[in-house]
C-alpha cells in the first residue's frame, strides 16, 4: 500500500476569478518516504497540502493516504500538520496547549501528564512550560508545534514552509530534530524556500511548477539523470585525451560521465590530486530546481 | 478518535478560556464602562432640566454613543482581518476529529462567554444604575435573562451567517440582527400608541426589562422621578429611547463581530 496516492488531482480556486493552481498532479510515494514539495511562489504547494487535510475541497481526481481516500477523518489519523506560521492559542501556556491538544488526542489522567512532560523535554521547553506562547520566540513555538504532532505519533508528518523566519540554532534543533523522527519511520511532506532541509531531510522530490507536476522522483536517482562530474583544479589539470565515457563538462576544466563506474575509472587511473571534486553532475536540489525552471 | 461530544466539551472550555484571558471580555468591558461614564454624565446634567430638554439631552446622549459605538464597530472590523490570519484553527481541522464536534464546542464556548458577560453585566447593572439612581425594582435578573438569551442567539446565528464568509455580508447581517433584536423597542413605541389595560401594565416592565443599557439614561432622568405608570412610559418612549436602543444595538453589533471573528477563524481555516 502508498502512503500517497494521488491521481490527476486538481484544484480551482472559488473565487469569481477563477484559477488552476493544481492541475492533473499524478504520483506515488512509497510508505517510509520524505518528500520535498519544491517550487516558486504560488506553485501550488500549501494547496497541495491543503488538499491532503481536507482543508480545500479537491476539484477534479482523487488522493488517498494509506488507502484512505481524502478528506476523510480516517486519513486524518495519518497525518501530523505544521502550519507555515507556528500559531498555538496566544492565551495558553506551552504546558495548557500541550495539554488542550494531548486531550484531543484521547489521553487523559496520568498518562496526558506523562506525553506532556516528555514532549516539552522533548522540546527543550521544560523551563518556559508556564509562559503563554504569546511569548515564544517562533523557534520555541515551533519546537512547540512539533511535538503538539508527535503527541500521539503519526506516520506522515505535513511541514509547510517550517524554517522560516527561525534563527540558526532553532534551525539545527529542528532538523536534528526531523532527521531522529525520520529515523524512527515517520514519513514527511516539506515545503521549503530552504533547500537545506530538504536535502538533510527528504529521500523524493515533487517540483510544482504554476499548478503541474513538473518533475517527480527520488532526489538520488534525478540528481545523477545528468551523470557524474569530475571537476579538476584548473584547465591545465584536465587531462588531453578524452577519457573513456566521458564528454566536456559545464567548465572548461571538468568532464561530464553519464555511467559512474567511468568516471571512477577516470580517477583511479589518473592523478587524483588534480582532482577539485567529484559528483553528481547535478549538485543539489537548488540546481535541480534551476534546471527545471529552464526547461 | 475521541466522540463528538468530547470533542466539544474540550473545545467549549478552550475558547471560554479563550474569551477570559483574551480580549473578547475587555473590549465588551471598555465599550460598556463608556457608555456608563456618557450616560451619568449627560443624566446629571438632565436632572437639573424639565422633561422636555432632558429628552433632547437624552436623544444627544444617544447619538454621542452611536458615534462612539460605530467607530468601535469600525475599528472591529478592522481587527478582524488580522484575527483571521491565525493558523490555529486550521491546524485543529487538520485533527482527525469530527468536525461537527469542532463547530459545536466553539459554539459552546461562545454561549459560555456570553453567559459570564451577562452575569457580570447584571451585577454591574445592579451596582451602577442599583445604587446610584435606585432603582432596583426587578430589572436586574431581567437584564441578566435578555442579555443572556439575545447573547446566545446573537451568537449562534453570527456564527451561521459567518459561514458567508465575507467581511462586509457578515457586518451588515450582523447589525440586521442587532436591530431586529431590538424591534421590541419599536414595538413598544408603536403599542403605546394605543391604550389598552393589558399594555397598561405590560409596557412599564418591557420598558425596564428590555433595553438594559439604553434605558439606564432614560431612567436615570426621565423616569427616575416618575412612578412607573402607563403615562410615564409613554411620555419616556421617544425617539429618544429608540436612538439610545439604536446605540445599544450597535453594541450587540460590536460583541457580534468580535465572537465572528473568532467564529470566522474556524471557518476560514475550513476553506484553508
Amino acid at each position: 500500500m502508498y502512503l500517497i496516492e494521488c491521481n490527476n488531482l486538481g484544484f480551482m480556486t472559488p473565487a469569481k476569478r477563477k484559477a488552476n493552481l493544481l492541475q492533473n498532479v499524478s504520483f506515488t510515494l512509497p510508505q517510509g518516504a520524505r518528500l520535498a514539495l519544491a517550487g516558486g511562489n504560488g506553485a501550488g504547494k500549501s494547496t497541495f497540502l491543503k488538499l491532503l487535510l481536507g482543508l480545500e475541497p479537491i476539484g477534479e481526481g482523487e488522493v488517498s493516504i494509506l488507502g484512505s481516500l481524502v478528506p476523510s477523518v480516517k486519513s486524518r489519523t495519518h497525518i501530523g500538520y505544521l502550519a507555515d506560521e507556528p500559531s498555538p492559542f496566544a492565551y495558553l501556556s506551552g504546558k495548557e496547549y500541550l495539554e488542550l491538544y494531548g486531550r484531543l488526542e484521547g489521553f487523559r489522567g496520568n498518562e496526558l501528564k506523562d506525553k506532556v512532560v516528555k514532549a516539552l523535554s522533548q522540546s527543550g521547553l521544560t523551563d518556559a512550560a508556564n509562559v503563554r506562547t504569546e511569548n515564544y520566540s517562533k523557534g520555541m513555538r515551533q519546537r512547540l508545534e512539533i511535538e503538539r504532532v508527535m503527541l500521539k505519533g503519526r506516520k506522515l508528518i505535513l511541514l509547510d514552509e517550517p524554517l522560516t523566519g527561525l534563527d540558526i540554532e532553532s534551525q539545527l534543533f529542528f532538523k536534528k530534530r526531523l532527521n531522529q523522527l525520520a529515523a524512527d519511520g515517520v514519513s514527511m511532506i516539506i515545503t521549503s524556500h530552504e533547500p537545506s532541509i530538504l536535502e538533510a531531510v527528504a529521500t523524493h522530490i515533487a517540483v510544482l511548477h504554476f499548478g503541474k507536476l513538473a518533475v517527480f522522483g527520488k532526489i538520488d536517482k534525478l540528481l545523477t539523470e545528468k551523470g557524474w562530474e569530475i571537476v579538476y583544479k584548473d584547465s591545465q589539470a584536465v587531462p588531453d585525451k578524452l577519457p573513456k565515457g566521458a564528454k566536456p563538462g559545464g567548465q572548461n576544466n571538468s568532464f561530464l560521465f553519464s555511467d559512474r563506474k567511468d568516471a571512477e575509472t577516470e580517477l583511479k587511473n589518473n592523478m587524483n590530486e588534480q582532482v577539485l571534486s567529484f559528483g553528481s553532475a547535478i549538485k543539489g536540489i537548488e540546481d535541480l530546481m534551476a534546471e527545471v525552471t529552464a526547461k | 478518535m475521541i466522540d463528538i461530544l468530547s470533542t466539544a466539551r474540550i473545545i467549549a472550555l478552550s475558547t471560554f478560556k479563550e474569551g477570559l484571558r483574551g480580549r473578547l471580555l475587555f473590549f465588551i468591558f471598555s465599550a460598556v464602562l463608556f457608555i456608563f461614564l456618557l450616560g451619568n454624565i449627560f443624566s446629571n446634567f438632565a436632572d437639573k432640566q424639565n422633561l422636555e430638554l432632558r429628552l433632547i439631552l437624552e436623544t444627544g446622549m444617544a447619538f454621542s454613543a452611536l458615534v462612539v459605538l460605530g467607530t468601535a464597530v469600525l475599528i472591529a472590523c478592522q481587527g478582524l482581518g488580522k484575527h483571521d490570519d491565525s493558523g490555529s484553527y486550521r491546524i485543529m481541522f487538520a485533527m482527525p476529529l469530527n468536525r461537527d464536534g469542532i463547530y459545536l464546542g466553539y459554539l459552546g464556548g461562545l454561549w459560555l462567554t456570553v453567559l459570564t458577560y451577562s452575569i457580570v453585566m447584571a451585577v454591574a447593572l445592579m451596582i451602577v444604575v442599583g445604587y446610584r439612581f435606585d432603582v432596583f425594582r426587578y430589572t436586574i435578573p431581567l437584564h441578566f435573562f435578555t442579555l443572556f438569551i439575545e447573547g446566545m442567539v446573537l451568537s449562534t446565528v453570527a456564527f451561521l451567517f459567518s459561514l458567508s464568509r465575507s467581511n462586509v455580508v457578515s457586518f451588515f447581517m450582523a447589525l440586521a440582527i442587532g436591530i431586529m433584536a431590538h424591534a421590541e423597542g419599536v414595538i413598544i413605541h408603536l403599542a403605546s400608541q394605543s391604550s389598552s389595560i393589558i399594555m397598561e401594565r405590560v409596557v412599564p416592565f418591557l420598558v425596564n426589562a428590555l433595553p438594559a443599557l439604553g434605558s439606564i439614561n432614560v431612567k436615570s432622568s426621565a423616569v427616575r422621578d416618575l412612578p412607573l405608570t402607563w403615562e410615564a412610559t409613554t411620555n419616556c418612549v421617544t425617539w429618544g429611547q429608540f436612538a439610545l436602543g439604536i446605540g445599544h444595538n450597535l453594541l450587540y453589533v460590536f460583541i457580534l463581530l468580535v465572537l465572528i471573528s473568532i467564529v470566522r477563524r474556524f471557518i476560514e481555516a475550513d476553506k484553508g
